[in-house]
């Protein structure tokens, strides 16, 4: 298998018991690099995260970790010292403390970065039981034990879920740091753009299948475009004559209408027809920018297609 | 420290944390024998029924030694012959036997109805007249009386409390495998606790033995507490010397073992907590029932008492009953702790092969 990559899935395919099918294929996550997944909910990206992992068991799977199959990794204990996952549960036993949850993290890999535990603040919390934290702090120890160690293999899924937002940032600035000095790959599930900005290729999942992974720059570039341009439209527009001729504007890739507006997806050439247009319809209402994280979110969840 | 050692650490503190763990373990068992002792032993405490058996001659000696060797081996009976004295004459429960010299005489069966509430007196009757068909008397050849307390020698002392101690402790170590740790277990993989575990640098049979060894330092805690508790109040008319101590850590050390193996391989492979307990009461009710815990077993039909003698749980507590009461030695008790180590060496090894860490 090719060294390039922490995660290959040739073919991956899950059927449960409600009849919910997934299905991914030719799936490469590239090593040393945050790969962010999105999708709407329920479209199966911790599904797909939990296959991966050896959590959910597939019909079909074909999967690579880090160039061995994944009954392989799984099987030994020492390849798991270099795997560090948050998952969406965390279910300890509720009468355990936060210290005893440190001491059993350490007693596990043998080394704890003093940088991760002050980072995520554990100190302020390692006398309380874990049945007395709040659902930020929780998470805050569920990260402490997937990172904790430094590994090389990282999956978080929705990691910032609870967070207060200096936490959040902390947590981003932490996974930049990680990532930089140790070189390791991440595999992040997300619907906060703030996440997606440290990302450094996209997947997205949309039906329960793999749809897209592209690097941000190509995600952009082929699939959204690098402006998004936003139309509000009152009772008084003309709606329908104003789509129409957004489908005339060249460069527009995608656009969408929701909820009393517009959303054009295109290069930065469309500016002029746009303006045009706004001015031709005498629109009071609108914008155009950059394409963000959160476009590409928004692009991913609410209009995938 | 290593990682089996923090496991168990964590292990332990975190149950003793949890108070209702605390009251199941601990202060449940005693209020069980309380309650049992109460529907059970009788108005006056420690109940005791009596056997007299009246006559002389070739015929009485034949029939008492037949009698003493069928309920001298049954569980849960200490039959032993002795005068009754003014002391013991004040028991009321009892079983009067007459049996003529002339063979052609019926043999005369009276049990006394002043003890409606010593069941165990009539279970015994029960047993006695099954025990005088196996010594090959039919039913014509005695008359079942019930008659008034008679103030004549009695024979065969049977006190309940010490029959049934060791019964509940069999009953509280087997339940509280199954019901406190083995649903524990089930429903921490249902909540996607163990997810985490599959992923850590941990192999399972660490897990599977430091969860081990902390639940059995747990019942083995409370199977000491609790004999202590129980010969306080209720007396078991035993000496607690340096050798029935160490026979006794040996025997409830193997038990505790067994019923923890059993409880972990069940939960090993089932998914959903409804599941578990309703296996659970599938074992535990007739195990309990059948296994001479607290119900003498002389009357159930031979097949019932052959099914519970293989499974753990009575010879766990015959083993008991017989080190503590007859001054067993380990040899004398070879079977109930070779029958123990087969069921846990069979239930550790399917653990260790059949746990699961997901639902999946």
């Amino acid at each position: 298998m090719n060294q390039k990559y922490i995660v290959q899935v040739d073919d991956l395919k899950l059927v449960f018991e409600d009849g919910t099918q997934f299905s991914f294929a030719d799936i490469n996550i590239a090593k040393g690099k945050i790969t962010g997944i999105i999708g709407p909910n329920g479209s199966g990206k911790t599904t797909f995260v939990e296959a991966v992992l050896d959590l959910k068991k597939p019909q079909i799977a074909k999967i690579w970790i880090d160039g061995k199959t994944q009954k392989d990794f799984f099987s030994e204990a020492k390849n798991r010292q270099n795997l560090g996952s948050q998952l969406q549960v965390f279910a300890f036993s509720e009468t355990i403390k936060v210290s005893e949850m440190v001491a059993l993290h350490k007693a596990l890999y043998n080394q704890q970065s003093t940088r991760v535990y002050d980072d995520l603040a554990l100190a302020e919390i390692s006398s309380k039981r874990l049945d007395k934290l709040s659902g930020g702090q929780k998470q805050r120890v569920n990260l402490f034990m997937a990172l904790a160690h430094l590994p090389s293999f990282i999956t978080l899924d929705e990691p910032s879920a609870a967070l207060d937002k200096t936490m959040a940032e902390t947590l981003i600035s932490l996974l930049k740091y990680i990532v930089t000095n140790e070189g390791c790959s991440i595999m992040l599930v997300t619907h906060h753009p703030y996440e997606l900005d440290i990302c450094d290729e996209i997947m997205t999942i949309y039906g329960g299948t793999n749809t897209y992974l592209e690097t941000r720059k190509d995600f952009i570039e082929n699939i959204i475009g690098s402006h998004h341009a936003q139309i509000f439209i009152g009772e008084n527009d003309d709606a329908a004559a104003i789509e129409t001729q957004i489908k005339h504007i060249a460069d527009v890739k995608q656009h969408f209408r929701q909820n009393g507006h517009v959303d054009i997806f295109g290069n930065g050439n469309m500016e002029g027809d746009f303006l045009a247009l706004v001015k031709r319809h005498n629109l009071k209402s609108y914008s155009f920018a950059h394409t963000n994280s959160a476009d590409i979110l928004k692009i991913s969840t609410s209009y995938a297609s | 420290m290593s990682l089996f050692i923090q496991l168990a650490l964590i292990d332990l503190k975190s149950y003793f944390r949890n108070s209702f763990a605390l009251f199941f373990t601990f202060l449940f068992p005693v209020l069980l024998l309380f309650l049992l002792m109460l529907a059970f032993g009788g108005n006056d405490g420690p109940s005791k029924t009596y056997v007299k058996i009246s006559g002389e001659g070739a015929r009485a000696e034949r029939f008492t030694k037949d009698l003493k060797t069928i309920l001298g081996s049954s569980r849960g009976v200490v039959f032993d012959i002795q005068k009754l004295t003014v002391e013991n004459a004040k028991f009321s429960n009892g079983v009067v036997i007459t049996i003529p010299q002339n063979a052609a005489e019926k043999i005369d069966i009276q049990v006394q109805k002043d003890a409606p509430l010593n069941t165990y007196s009539r279970i015994y009757a029960l047993m006695l007249v099954n025990a005088m068909g196996e010594i090959g008397y039919e039913k014509w050849d005695y008359v079942l009386n019930i008659v008034a307390p008679s103030e004549a020698p009695i024979l065969q002392g049977l006190k309940y409390g010490q029959y049934l101690i060791p019964g509940v402790m069999g009953m509280i170590l087997i339940s509280t495998s199954l019901f406190g740790f083995c649903t524990f277990l089930v429903e921490q993989r249902a909540k996607g606790a163990f997810k985490a575990y599959h992923l850590y640098p941990l192999q399972k049979w660490k897990f599977i033995a430091a969860f081990t060894s902390t639940r059995y330092l747990i019942l083995l805690g409370f199977s000491f507490i609790f004999l202590f508790v129980a010969d306080w109040v209720y007396g078991m008319d035993a000496v607690f010397d340096l050798a029935l101590i160490g026979k006794l850590f040996l025997l409830i050390s193997l038990g505790t073992l067994t019923f923890l193996s059993l409880a972990l391989l069940i939960s090993a492979r089932i998914m959903a907590v409804g599941m578990v307990t309703g296996i659970a009461n599938l074992l535990f009710y007739p195990a309990t029932f059948a296994s001479d815990l607290y119900i003498p077993q002389g009357g159930f039909p031979q097949i019932v008492k052959s099914l519970a003698d293989l499974f753990p749980l009575g010879p766990f507590a015959d083993a008991m009953r017989a080190i503590v009461y007859k001054g067993a030695s380990l040899s004398d008790i070879s079977y109930s702790l070779i029958n123990m180590s087969i069921w846990t060496i069979i239930c550790f090894g399917l653990t260790l092969i059949l746990f699961k860490w997901t639902t999946d």
